[in-house]
């Protein structure tokens, strides 16, 4: 597996470096470029990375058409039909609750639904996350809903938090649809001016509570640590106060209960039909940030110097090696070495922060085709390749994905139960910075007790009816003609888990273990043997790989 | 009280060189004296609790009439009229009502001024940090404090450090991390097809013989603790707790520590948010004063249901940092520096205020921010040694580059 020289050759000279840099001698990355590089059999390497869980026909699909062809056009996710998912998600109008984007509607919701044993504010967020769920299960556009994950995490808000009298939950579905889902595959600088004006982050850190007289800094503060330069770019605590000063106007476009219109202020400059700036709470004057500098003496000055900041944050070095760091973290292993970060980087700098370049150039790398086996799944990537792999769809009320969560009489099992057991719940990291994305902080005790948990729900083998593999889809799950005999059915479901096979010692422990348990395979506890099969193959070490 | 007890720190040696003959038989007279206090021969155990997003210990201890904190925080400021009063010029919060049992009892003892060397007012480098308690070098410690001084003693129980919530850094990593356990109520073994704990565990062994991963290692060790917790799961206590998430966590410790299992170390978290920019509410009402209740009913039930072997214990609050002395515009409080440190139990010599009284007026402060006089690991490295056992070369490796200088706090 060479690398054959190219416009850009990988191991080559300027790419690695700003400063020796030249557009012409180093156009940015295309595939094209080390077209032939990626054997076939690193199909599987890249399902495994890139989607929530290989399956048959995804395998098949990408040996067909080949691995790069098939990132390429994940990351033109609207050029993919997604009928099946979309069918589902219009199937129970609780999905609709998790994708409302007018705030003024989530509460006129919300009233008509509340109900005295559920927080309303509980049921949007449900949905939200049943919504997630559905899609990273079903979705054909999986690289894209990793990414989702990806930036739910970068730029964490945890809209469960009560804030603003419950508008944080009203306004972190839009946030999710127009912020999260808008800028996924976008550019980073584009991704993350929305971020700044949008009225979830403006609540979540604390913006709607800045004031003239005391600059609130929770979001200029997590703006330089978390989103984009990091300590490694050197700011100061008055780097953080400058920062401060320039967003203490902003505002969402609602505030109160009942919700009172900012657009009725005449105090309140509209920058937006989300974005408000507080003109008696706003700085003016000169700001000035690592280096950059604005001055504004009005609120469209104001405007234009934080969309001047955001600009500068998003082409400095710093927040580069920031993406590029945690991209590589993500999708490449715990450590990244430092020559796949300073290549991210240069990809990042190349083509103004657009996030495919920088996927394309990480998905041909050889530190990530060297990196097979080397990543850990995390529970959410755990249980739906589990799933994804035995063909498990979110028929009603199967994982209790659809409806109210007070409407359901046991939500542990359900889906968002799993979840909320192994601590992974799609936007419920309690902090700005995001679950964490290495395995010494997953690979805990409490941790392989939900998942065993986990897996023994999914598998059918809990006393709920509602959720799992039934018996009658066992019987369909192995191939027709598949023998009454533990090897058959070990080495059927280890192809249908695995797409690969497993070494003989580990298939050898299986079969004894079965084999302790269930000595004789007969048609009456056939079921019964395939769910413990699978367990124990979903209890490997080698299941938890990436 | 300022120089160690050696018969203290090393009983642990004599315990296990003799065990088998009978200790007390062959221990020196002084020796014996040192430990016919205790009310039993158990090992003393270290239940730290962290207390995240920045505790504000100026709304919980507080020098009363204070001219100086009433003025910044108008809003904030508990009067003298609804504080209870300590006697010596201190008062708490009244939501701490619970404590002043422990408090009479000279069973808490209070570290004011007490917190982390640096003053970054960021909760991700500030919680970090405390975890793992290394500062001042380029490489920090990758492994908790607790995960370090577990490696310290002899090893012997898997269960010697136990994380009840699973998010804790101070327990982890290291070669002899804590056994995180969540939720005892969940500590269970799959139910599937037939297969019996017994042979799910000879599974995983098998796997991890075959193939030698960190994965492999920690569901070996797992299933191992899972069957040695049963008897702590299905423990049942009269002691009715508070129904708050951090009472059930204190209720999970109670019955490790009550089950015998060789536990020594417990690590939670305060299930609360103490970051209360805004929100906070006021003396009688709101966020704060919810936390407060929150921690002081949880530790009262904590303590009836331990009886006898609250004197087996020593329980340590950590917080990443304190908040500013003034409140702030939106009547909350934001992130300052020092905190106070509650330190409980049997062995605690308590009643008192301990550590240099920080000054609040604005002049003594430090960019708005009470100062720390008191770095925590010097109470921490106190109970490490005169508490858990260990010897000062030993905290000196659980605390590098740092020397802990005993308070008296532990009698």
């Amino acid at each position: 597996m060479g690398y054959a020289g190219g416009p850009c050759e990988y191991s080559g000279f300027s790419c690695r470096t700003l400063s020796s840099f030249s557009a012409s001698r180093c156009r940015p990355f295309t595939f094209a470029t080390y077209v032939d590089v990626v054997a076939v059999d690193q199909a599987l390497h890249l399902v495994r990375r890139f989607t929530y869980g290989a399956t048959a026909e995804l395998v098949a699909e990408v040996r067909s058409i080949g691995a790069l062809a098939w990132f390429e056009r994940q990351l033109e996710p609207l050029s993919i039909a997604d009928a099946e998912c979309d069918a589902i998600l219009a199937s129970h109008p609780s999905f609709g609750w998790g994708q409302i984007r007018d705030v003024r509607e989530v509460i006129r919701v919300r009233e008509a639904l509340a109900s005295p044993t559920l927080p309303p504010e509980s049921m949007f967020q449900y949905a939200k996350r049943n919504v997630n769920y559905v899609r990273r299960m079903t979705s054909k556009r999986q690289v894209f809903e990793l990414m989702v994950e990806f930036w739910s995490d970068h730029f964490n808000i945890n809209d469960s938090a009560s804030k603003g009298g419950g508008l944080l939950n009203a306004f972190g579905l839009d946030w999710e649809l127009s912020v999260i889902r808008a800028g996924a595959l976008a550019s980073f600088g584009a991704l993350l001016k929305s971020v700044v004006y949008h009225p979830a982050m403006i609540l979540w850190l604390d913006g709607e509570y800045s004031k003239k007289s005391e600059p609130n800094e929770n979001f200029a503060r997590e703006l330089l640590e978390l989103y984009t330069v990091t300590p490694a770019g050197g700011y100061t605590q008055l780097d953080i106060e400058q920062a401060a000063r320039l967003f203490s106007g902003l505002r969402g476009p609602v505030t109160g209960r009942p919700l009172v219109e900012r657009s009725t202020f005449p105090t309140m400059y509209r920058v937006s039909d989300q974005t408000f700036i507080d003109t008696r709470q706003q700085h003016f004057g000169t700001f000035r940030v690592m280096g950059w500098t604005a001055t504004a003496a009005q609120p469209a000055d104001v405007v234009k110097a934080i969309d001047s900041l955001v600009a500068y944050l998003s082409s400095h070095p710093s927040t580069a090696r920031t993406v590029a760091t945690k991209l590589a973290r993500r999708f490449v292993g715990d450590s990244p070495g430092a020559a796949l970060i300073s290549d991210l980087a240069n990809d990042y700098a190349l083509s103004g922060g657009d996030i495919r370049q920088v996927l394309r150039r990480l998905a041909a790398h050889p530190e990530f085709l060297g990196s097979v086996g080397r990543k850990t799944k995390r529970p959410t990537e755990d249980v739906l390749s589990v799933t994804r792999a035995l063909n498990l769809k979110p028929e009603p009320q199967r994982f209790g994905l659809i409806g109210r969560a007070d409407n359901l009489a046991n939500v542990n099992w359900g889906f968002d139960g799993l979840h909320s057991r192994l601590g992974h719940q799609h936007s419920r990291w309690p902090l700005p910075d995001g679950y964490p994305d290495t395995e010494d902080y997953w690979n805990d005790s409490a941790s392989h007790v939900a998942r065993w948990f986990a897996h023994q729900v999914l598998l059918g083998s809990s006393a709920s009816t509602q959720a799992g593999v039934s018996n009658a889809e066992w019987s369909k799950l192995l191939p027709v003609g598949t023998k009454f005999a533990v090897a058959d059915i070990v080495d059927a479901l280890t192809a249908l888990l695995y797409h690969d096979t497993l070494s003989a010692q580990t298939r050898q422990i299986i079969i004894d273990t079965v084999v302790r348990s269930q000595p004789v395979v007969t048609t009456a506890n056939r079921d019964a043997v395939c769910r413990l099969v699978a367990f124990l193959l979903v209890s490997l070490p080698e299941w938890v790989q990436r | 009280m300022t120089t160690f007890d050696a018969t203290t720190v090393t009983r642990r040696g004599f315990l296990a060189g003799s065990a088998a003959v009978g200790a007390l038989l062959v221990l020196p007279s002084g020796v014996r004296a040192a430990f016919s206090a205790e009310a039993s021969a158990e090992d003393t155990i270290v239940l730290n609790i962290c207390m995240r997003g920045g505790f504000d210990s100026l709304a919980a201890v507080f020098p009363l009439s204070s001219a100086d904190l009433a003025a910044a925080r108008p809003s904030l400021y508990v009067p003298d009229s609804v504080a209870l009063p300590l006697g010596n010029g201190w008062g708490l919060h009244p939501a701490l009502a619970p404590l002043t049992a422990f408090w009479t009892a000279r069973e808490l003892a209070l570290v004011v001024g007490a917190g982390s060397p640096t003053h970054s007012r960021s909760h991700f480098d500030e919680t970090s940090l405390m975890a793992r308690a290394s500062y001042g070098s380029t490489t920090l410690a990758r492994s908790g404090w607790i995960a370090r001084a577990n490696e310290e003693l002899e090893a012997a129980s898997a269960l010697q450090s136990v994380s009840v919530s699973s998010s804790t850094l101070t327990s982890r990593n290291g070669t002899r991390p804590a056994l995180a356990v969540g939720k005892l109520s969940n500590t269970k073994f799959p139910t599937v097809s037939g297969l019996s704990n017994a042979t799910f565990e000879d599974f995983l062994r098998r796997v991890g013989t075959s193939s030698t991963t960190s994965w492999s290692n920690r569901a070996t060790a797992t299933a191992d603790a899972v069957r040695q917790l049963e008897a702590a799961r299905l423990r049942e206590t009269a002691v009715q707790y508070p129904a708050t998430e951090f009472a059930t966590r204190l209720k999970d410790a109670a019955a490790l520590v009550k089950s015998n299992l060789g536990v020594r170390f417990i690590d939670l978290d305060f299930a609360g948010d103490f970051d209360l920019h805004i929100g906070y509410g006021t003396v009688d009402n709101g966020a704060m004063r919810t936390l407060l209740s929150d921690l002081a009913t949880g530790l009262a039930a904590f303590r009836a249901d331990l009886a006898d072997r609250w004197n087996n214990i020593v329980v340590t609050t950590v917080t990443e940092f304190g908040r500013r002395v003034s409140e702030n515009a939106s009547n909350g409080s934001d992130h300052g520096w020092a905190s106070t440190m509650f330190v409980l139990g049997g062995r605690v010599n308590g009643g008192r205020v301990l550590g240099e009284t920080p000054g609040l007026h604005a002049t003594q402060l430090v960019d708005g921010d009470v100062r720390v006089t008191t770095d925590y690991r010097h109470v921490l490295g106190e109970v490490l040694t005169r508490a858990a056992g260990l010897s000062a070369e030993a905290v000196g490796r659980v605390f590098p580059r740092f020397s802990p200088q005993p308070l008296g706090i532990i009698r």
